[in-house]
Order: structure tokens, then C-alpha cells, then sequence
């Protein structure tokens, strides 16, 4: 049996309901300042966003989850709200803010986190890297064929389904991380050989399905996922090191390939003259070449690939503490890609780096989250790893790509971006992570347990973790 | 059975080597994003110019110059479009000119002047729904400065200064530089290479204040016969003509040579008497001198929001008897700027009060206040008494002057002469009616009644002011 547990007062104090609370009047001020038609609407969201911060934080605080890790998605939460709300009025946006799919989203994660069980059950199952291989494959292949893009950007990302459109490669998301807990699963025991070869397999999938439909900026992620879930739950072993090195060099290669083959391909895709895989290859190896080089240099192409970073370099300029006073929003795709940019110029440095400090304080919560879980679960230890480093690798991703620190990815920002899918993917990331961390204190941390009353728990006898 | 393992030992390194990465990134992004973009364009000209050519440029073609007002709600400088600067209408163009200043900005350098130069976070660079910078209020009065410009300093190098007795509010501030600077054409600056063209006449020139400086000579004897209960024999002197102080080979002589015989303090400062005040300031000593000129702030910086910090330097040099003689007539290495020397009309007409001189009265961004103009006193120089008969004989001085009470009400006025470097003369006339203090200043003149004829156009201009 565990050990009896206390509420840990840190984590689980009510006050980290409070303090969402009174975030969501705070931020009432700020976009007031902004606009007067913006606040008028951020009144009417406040109802559900107190509602539902409430009620939520309640529940949590009942149910012993990290009300630290709470605080931080509530904030983020109405922080969003507040900017997309404002963002409607202040800039030109393409889409519309909806109350409405936000709700649907939250409702969708509600459900997703009740039938966590079902799939807490089938992670244990041999088959699952198949299934959550074959999911994946079928994501990219209705893509492929039946799939999209709404914004011009030339990738095959989305489906419409009647009146709607759905970014599927976001639930990519979802099939890896439990593709990775599946694969670390204790009812599973796998070699250091056989564990890189199915997850080299499932890397290559991606990486081949998000070619095919032009697809990047999610792969960027996956990949990212991919190197750490390796790096920290595969057992020490010359392997993994050799795997790991490899595969470093290997997209430093690829990089290296890109630019000469830009090099090459630009005067043949001047004159017309490109044809077979090298009229295939075209399009990736520009997009990586100028995705690079004006990273390296913003003034490369100014008004072509370098223009949203260069709008985005001028906001913040502008910003200041409190947002910008000269109405600057000539910031394309504000409303997603550039959401944290828009969100300094529109509110100001204090409060993009607190909400900053908020997806730090997920990460730190998540990773703590994933220590305590590795001694009961494995595979929970991945999901709640898998999800925190989805949640704010890409948060990061986001960030340093918009203020030109890393080359720009151009996907969507957690909790701030709109975007039904992903705003429905991020609910039901940041909803699992509150629920495994229910009755998971941090006096469990490195605890011990009965094996006879835990079987689940039990790790696979080829693990080494010498360290 | 029950089997205890510890698993301690699994991979929760990895995990917080992570948190570590995660921690160093959010931090350094932090540390690295606020300092550039917050911290150093307060600290670091270079990051200050690169803001503002940013916002400059990106809001140039949408962005209104916010309008700047006189007192009274009149346009100084306005009507801009998107696209085109803000303009002022003549002869507001001439008038104000120096007052308004400009601003320009490149990626390496901010180039800035007066008002507009340190208005510019309001009016250029905080916009209202209508894109439109945020309305300035002076305190000027623009029939006054018209009349002061085109009448009084009628294209002489000076400045004219008006300020309200009671709150220090200036109503006129009047330039003519060597050059015509015209608002509207900022290139209209470059038209003369004339050393210290291009700076505003009024507030940036400190020459020695000349006779002017008799009344706080003045003051610091009477606060001397108060203290020590001095009879009239103390302000008693027979004047020769001639003063030569005790060690000093330096002989000083009034204007025109002119002898005055038995004197007192009145006759002295309404013919503005060099002997009796070189002997006056030695009998006071070096030490009341000095504490007198300090408590009407001379030698202590005045900052005049969004205009100009005001200098002045006391220095009784070696502080040996000739040195005190000088400066207790207004020569020697004391430094004052006209505008300090309205300052000092207004303490005397406002009961020894000296006020904070502004400018700006309020900023507005529509209906909201951005600024507001806080009147504060900057010093009680002089007691009442000490204030009552520094007003009786400065009035003596006026009348002299021609300003009798019949035909100009109650004016109070000394005049002066400053010998500056290169044989130039900078001529002063400072005074005060009920309402209102003034200095008018010629800096390159011959003698300071040249300056009455104006001094009394001023005073009957501002006599007709409701």
C-alpha cells in the first residue's frame, strides 16, 4: 500500500485558485486599455472563465492534483482569451475569435481525460505501437489525399468536415506520446535494440508523412519529442549514445544537404527546368533553406519569407513594459503563429515574460510530475513527460521562433494561439497532466511501493538505469 | 509477499537535467529579450534612437502629430495629416519657434529640441483611436508672444519672458537666435555656421546678470541690517565715482563717470550706482552675498519640464574684496540666464515666493489625462519686510524708467548691463506688474535703456491682458 500521504501545502493550496481568479479581472484592465469594444466582450467570456476556473480548480483541489501546475493553465488559459478577444478588435485577423469552439474544446478534453482508462489499459498492450503507428499513418494518408490548406501556405495540414476545418497533424501529437508510453510500457520488455527500431520506424513515418503533405512545423516537434523521450527513459547504453550522435549528425547533414541543393536547384527552378524528385524536393528545401537563412540574416528577403519576422522584430520594439501606444498591428497571422508577439506589443513585456515564467512553471510541475510517476507507471512517467514537453517544447519553439532566436515554425502557441484543434488538443494535454497528478504528492517521490499490490509497476528486467 | 524495491534510481537525472535546460532557456530569454527591448532604451541613447526610429518609421504613414496649444485653446502647431509633420501658421512659425524646437530620428541618433523633441513619447508616439497623438497645453499666451516677437525683439538677438507672479507659469517665451529659425523648415537651422546659433536665446545663454544683480545685492543688505538691527547709517555712502577695493588695484566706476555724492540705498539702485553697490556687497560680506544669491537659487540647476534645465553659476572667484565688488554689481564670474532673472522678478513680486516655472500645463490623450502641471514653490527667498522694501525701490526704479503709475499701473523694474567676453554687451530688463514678472534680454546690445521703450510696450500689453 502507499504510504499515507498529506496534502502537500505548496502545491496544493487553495490560493492557486485565487490567483487565476484574479488574473482573469487583471487582464479585464488590460485589454480595456486596448480597446473598449474588446473589453465589453472579454466581460461577457468572463462568466464561463470564472466558471469554469472555479469549478475546475475545485475539483483538483479536491481530488489532491498540482493546483501549481492548475494555476499556470488557468492563467495561460484567460490570457489567451483576453488577447484573442483583443486581437479581433486591434488587428486584422483572418478568423473570428470563437467562445463557442473554445467551450466545445474544453468539453472535448473533459471527455478525452474520462476515457483516460480505456487508454491507460490498452498502453499496457503489446499491439499498441502498431495501432498508434497505424493511426498515425492514417492521419497522413487522409491528408494526403483528402487534405487542405486554408491559409495558403502550401501544406496539406487540414480537412474540412462540413462547415469546419480540422489540423489532423495535431493529433500526431497525441499518437506518439502514447506510441512512446506504449513502448516504455512495464507489461512490455524490449531491448535497447528493438526499442530504437520501432521508434526509428515511427520517427521515419512522420518524417515521411509530414514530406508528403509539406507539413514541417509539426515534425519539428516530433522530433524534439522523439530525442527527449529517448534521451531520458531509454537505460544508459552505447546504443542509445550511438543512436543519438547519429541522429544529430544526420539533421545537421540534412540541413547542410538543403542549403547545397538550394544552391544548386535555384537557378533550374529560375529557368523552369526542374523535373522529377527534384521538382518534389523543390519546395522543402526552399522552405528549410529561407526558414535558416533569415534566421541568420532578416533583411535576406524582407518582404518575402522574412516579412512576418521583421513586423514581429518591429513590435517589439515598440512594445515597452505595457504594449505598444501607436496602434502597430501590421503583424500577419497575429492571431496564431505570432501570438506571443502580438501578445508583447498588445500587453507589454511584464506580462508576456510572466506568462513566460507560466509555461516554465508547467514544465518544472510536469517534469516533477513524470519523476514521482516513473516509480508507479513507466508509461504514465511518459504520458505526463510526453505531454509537458508537447506543451511547452512547443510553447518555447513558438517563442524563440517569433522573436528570430531559432528558425520560425510557424505552429501555433499552447493556451494563446486560436485554433480549434489545437486549443482542443492543448485542453486535453493540460487536463491528463491534472489528472495524473491527482493523489500524486511529492512525498512519493523516490518512494517505494509493494510490488505484490502494484503489479502494474513492475519495470522490464532489461532496464539499466545505473545513474 | 510483500517486496521492496527502490527505484529511486531511474532516470529522474535526465528529468531534471531538463528542468535545468528549461529553467537557463526561460531565464536568459528573459534576461536577454528585457534588456534589449525594456531595460537599455531607457538606459542607452543608441537603444533609445533604435526604438524611436522603429516606431517612426512603422507609424509614419498612419500617425498625426498631436496638436500643441496656447492658454487659451489656439493652435501653435497642428493641422499634420498622416503622412506630414505637424505645422504652425505664421507668425506662430517665427514666434515659437524656438520654443517648439524639432525632432528627427535615424537608427544611430535621435535628434531633438525643445518642446517637440521632448514631447514626442506623447505626441508622436502615443496615438488616440484616431490615430492621433496626444493635445498639448502651454501655458503661452500667443497674442503675447506674437506682440513680444514682432514688437519687442523685432529681429534683435534676445528673448522676451513673461511668467505669472502668483504660479510661475510662463505665458511668454520669445527667442530670436542669430538666424531666422522658421518651425516649418528645420533645414532653416543650418543657415548660419555663427557659434551657439542654433540654441534657444532665454534659457541656454549665461552671461553675468549685470546690474540686475543689485537687487539680491540689495536684498542681502536689508536681511543684514534686519538681523543685526542696522540703522540707515548703514545704507548711507558718498560716492565719488571711483570705488577701488582694499587690495585690489582695479578701480570701479559708474556709467558715464557719472558722481552722485551722498546716496542711499534707493538713489543707488534707481541710477543703478556701481561704487555704492561694490562697497554695499563688501560691507555685507562675502557669506550673506552668497546665501542670498542661493536662496534665489543662482548656482543650483532648474528643471522646467519637457523645456530645459536652467544653469547658473555663483562664484565669488578668489572671494578677496574685488572679487566681491564685482559680483555684488553684477560682473565678475556669476552666471545667470534670463529666464533665472524673470524667476527672480517673480519671487519679489510674488512675496519672496519663487514658484517652479512650467511650460506645460496639461497632456491629453482625448478625454484622458496624461499630464498634469503640479505648481509648487521652489523657495521663500526673502522675508516679507526684506520683500516690501525691495518692491518700494525697485517701483522708484520703474517710475524713473519712465513707467510712472498713471499711465502704467504698479510696475516694479531694474535694468542691466553685463560686460561679456569678446566686447559684447548683454543688456537686461527684468520687472514685474500685479500680475506678471518679465525679463527682456538683448544679447548683443550697447546699453540697457535701450530696452525701456519695450519694457514699457510689454508692460501696457500686459496691462490690457484679462
Amino acid at each position: 500500500m502507499f504510504r499515507h500521504r498529506e496534502r502537500d501545502p505548496r502545491s496544493t493550496s487553495a490560493r492557486y485558485i485565487a490567483l487565476p481568479i484574479l488574473f482573469i479581472f487583471t487582464m479585464g484592465v488590460f485589454v480595456l486599455i486596448r480597446s473598449g469594444a474588446a473589453a465589453m466582450n472579454y466581460l461577457y467570456a468572463m462568466v464561463p472563465l470564472l466558471l469554469a476556473t472555479a469549478l475546475t480548480g475545485t475539483y483538483a483541489y479536491n481530488h489532491d492534483a498540482d493546483m501549481k501546475m492548475f494555476s499556470a493553465f488557468a492563467i495561460l488559459a484567460s490570457a489567451g482569451v483576453a488577447l484573442q478577444l483583443t486581437l479581433d478588435q486591434t488587428f486584422p485577423t483572418m478568423t473570428v475569435f470563437s467562445g463557442l469552439k473554445y467551450a466545445i474544446a474544453f468539453v472535448i478534453a473533459i471527455v478525452f481525460i474520462a476515457f483516460y482508462q480505456v487508454l491507460h489499459i490498452i498502453l499496457n498492450k503489446s499491439f499498441t505501437i502498431w495501432l498508434m503507428m497505424a493511426a498515425s499513418a492514417a492521419v497522413y494518408t487522409v491528408l494526403y489525399f483528402k487534405g487542405m490548406d486554408p491559409n495558403g501556405n502550401g501544406t496539406l495540414a487540414w480537412l474540412r468536415v462540413g462547415p469546419y476545418t480540422l489540423q489532423l497533424t495535431d493529433f500526431t501529437k497525441i499518437s506518439a506520446v502514447l506510441f512512446y508510453s506504449a513502448l516504455f510500457s512495464s507489461k512490455s520488455s524490449r531491448s535497447e535494440g528493438s526499442i530504437l527500431w520501432i521508434s526509428s520506424l515511427f520517427f521515419l513515418l512522420n518524417l515521411a508523412g509530414s514530406l508528403l503533405i509539406r507539413e514541417l512545423g509539426s515534425f519539428f516537434i516530433l522530433y524534439f519529442l522523439h530525442l527527449s523521450i529517448l534521451f531520458i527513459f531509454m537505460p544508459r547504453g552505447l546504443h542509445k549514445r550511438i543512436y543519438l550522435l547519429v541522429l544529430f549528425f544526420i539533421t545537421f547533414g540534412a540541413a547542410v544537404t538543403c542549403f547545397m541543393l538550394y544552391k544548386v536547384m535555384a537557378p533550374m527552378a529560375a529557368e523552369g527546368t526542374l523535373s522529377g524528385i527534384a521538382l518534389t524536393l523543390w519546395p522543402i528545401v526552399k522552405k528549410v533553406y529561407l526558414r535558416f537563412s533569415v534566421t541568420a540574416n532578416i533583411y535576406l528577403d524582407p518582404y518575402g519569407a522574412g516579412y512576418q519576422l521583421m513586423q514581429g522584430r518591429k513590435a517589439l520594439w515598440m512594445a515597452g513594459m505595457f504594449g505598444n501606444r501607436v496602434h502597430f498591428n501590421a503583424i500577419p497571422v497575429a492571431e496564431s503563429d505570432m501570438a506571443f508577439v502580438a501578445l508583447i506589443t498588445t500587453f507589454g513585456f511584464v506580462l508576456a515574460l510572466y506568462l513566460l515564467l507560466q509555461f516554465l512553471r508547467i514544465m518544472l510541475r510536469g517534469s516533477a510530475l513524470s519523476r514521482r510517476l516513473v516509480d508507479r507507471s513507466l508509461q504514465d512517467g511518459v504520458v505526463a513527460y510526453g505531454f509537458t514537453i508537447l506543451l511547452f517544447g512547443q510553447a518555447m519553439l513558438v517563442i524563440l521562433g517569433s522573436c528570430n532566436v531559432i528558425p520560425f515554425a510557424g505552429l501555433p502557441i499552447p493556451f494563446l494561439s486560436r485554433g480549434f484543434t489545437y486549443q482542443t488538443i492543448v485542453f486535453c494535454f493540460a487536463g491528463l497532466l491534472l489528472h495524473l497528478s491527482e493523489n500524486s504528492t511529492e512525498e512519493t517521490e523516490g518512494g517505494e511501493y509493494d510490488v505484490d499490490q502494484t503489479e502494474s509497476l513492475e519495470r522490464p528486467e532489461t532496464a539499466d538505469y545505473p545513474d | 509477499m510483500s517486496i521492496r524495491r527502490n527505484l529511486s534510481n531511474v532516470p529522474k537525472r535526465r528529468i531534471i537535467l531538463t528542468e535545468l535546460m528549461a529553467i537557463v532557456l526561460c531565464l536568459g530569454f528573459v534576461a536577454v529579450f528585457a534588456g534589449k527591448y525594456v531595460v537599455f532604451p531607457w538606459l542607452r541613447p543608441s537603444y533609445t534612437a533604435t526604438k524611436n526610429s522603429v516606431t517612426y518609421e512603422a507609424i509614419r504613414s498612419y500617425a498625426i502629430e498631436g496638436d500643441i496649444r496656447d492658454r487659451n485653446g489656439n493652435i501653435v502647431l497642428g493641422y499634420g495629416e498622416p503622412g506630414s509633420s505637424a505645422y504652425a501658421l505664421w507668425p506662430q512659425n517665427y514666434s515659437y519657434a524656438w520654443l517648439l524646437g524639432y525632432y528627427s530620428v535615424n537608427s544611430s541618433a535621435e535628434n531633438r529640441f525643445g518642446l517637440r523633441g521632448n514631447l514626442k513619447d506623447y505626441s508622436l508616439f502615443t496615438l488616440d483611436q484616431s490615430d492621433k497623438g496626444a493635445a498639448v497645453n502651454l501655458t503661452t499666451d500667443t497674442g503675447l508672444q506674437n506682440f513680444a516677437y514682432q514688437n519687442i525683439l523685432a529681429g534683435n538677438e534676445g528673448s522676451v519672458i513673461v511668467l505669472d507672479n502668483r504660479s510661475g507659469a510662463i505665458l511668454c517665451l520669445t527667442s530670436q537666435s542669430t538666424i531666422d529659425y522658421d518651425v516649418n523648415d528645420v533645414d532653416s537651422l543650418l543657415t548660419s555656421d555663427i557659434p551657439d546659433s542654433q540654441y534657444r536665446r532665454g534659457t541656454f545663454e549665461n552671461d553675468p546678470p549685470g546690474s540686475t544683480f543689485k537687487v539680491i545685492t540689495a536684498a542681502a543688505a536689508l536681511k543684514k541690517a534686519e538681523d543685526e538691527n542696522l540703522g540707515e547709517d548703514f545704507f548711507a555712502y558718498t560716492d565719488t565715482g571711483t570705488y577701488i577695493a582694499d587690495g585690489d588695484g582695479f578701480a570701479i566706476t559708474n556709467y558715464a563717470n557719472a558722481v552722485y555724492g551722498d546716496i542711499g540705498l534707493e538713489e543707488a539702485l534707481n541710477n543703478s550706482v556701481n561704487c555704492y553697490f561694490a562697497d554695499l556687497g563688501i560691507r555685507t560680506g562675502k557669506e550673506r552675498l552668497g546665501d542670498m544669491a542661493s536662496a534665489f537659487l543662482i548656482g543650483r540647476d532648474i528643471e522646467i519640464p519637457f523645456l530645459d534645465t536652467v544653469k547658473s553659476v555663483l562664484d565669488f572667484g578668489t572671494g578677496s574684496p574685488g572679487d566681491i565688488a564685482q559680483v555684488s554689481f553684477g560682473q565678475g564670474n556669476t552666471e545667470v540666464s534670463p529666464l533665472h532673472l524673470a524667476m527672480i522678478a517673480q519671487a519679489i513680486a510674488n512675496n519672496g515666493n519663487m514658484m517652479a516655472p512650467y511650460i506645460v500645463d496639461s497632456i491629453r490623450l482625448g478625454r484622458i489625462p496624461l499630464y498634469k502641471s503640479f505648481r509648487h514653490s521652489l523657495n521663500q527667498c526673502i522675508s516679507q519686510s526684506i520683500d516690501d522694501s525691495l518692491k518700494q525701490i525697485m517701483h522708484s526704479t520703474a517710475v524713473g524708467y519712465g513707467m510712472d503709475e498713471e499711465n502704467f499701473g504698479y510696475v516694479c523694474a531694474k535694468t542691466g548691463s553685463a560686460e561679456c567676453t569678446g566686447d559684447r554687451v548683454h543688456t537686461y530688463i527684468i520687472g514685474f506688474t500685479d500680475r506678471y514678472s518679465f525679463c527682456i534680454s538683448a544679447n548683443n546690445s550697447d546699453i540697457s535703456t535701450n530696452l525701456l521703450p519695450g519694457a514699457q510696450q510689454l508692460v501696457q500689453y500686459l496691462n490690457s491682458m484679462e
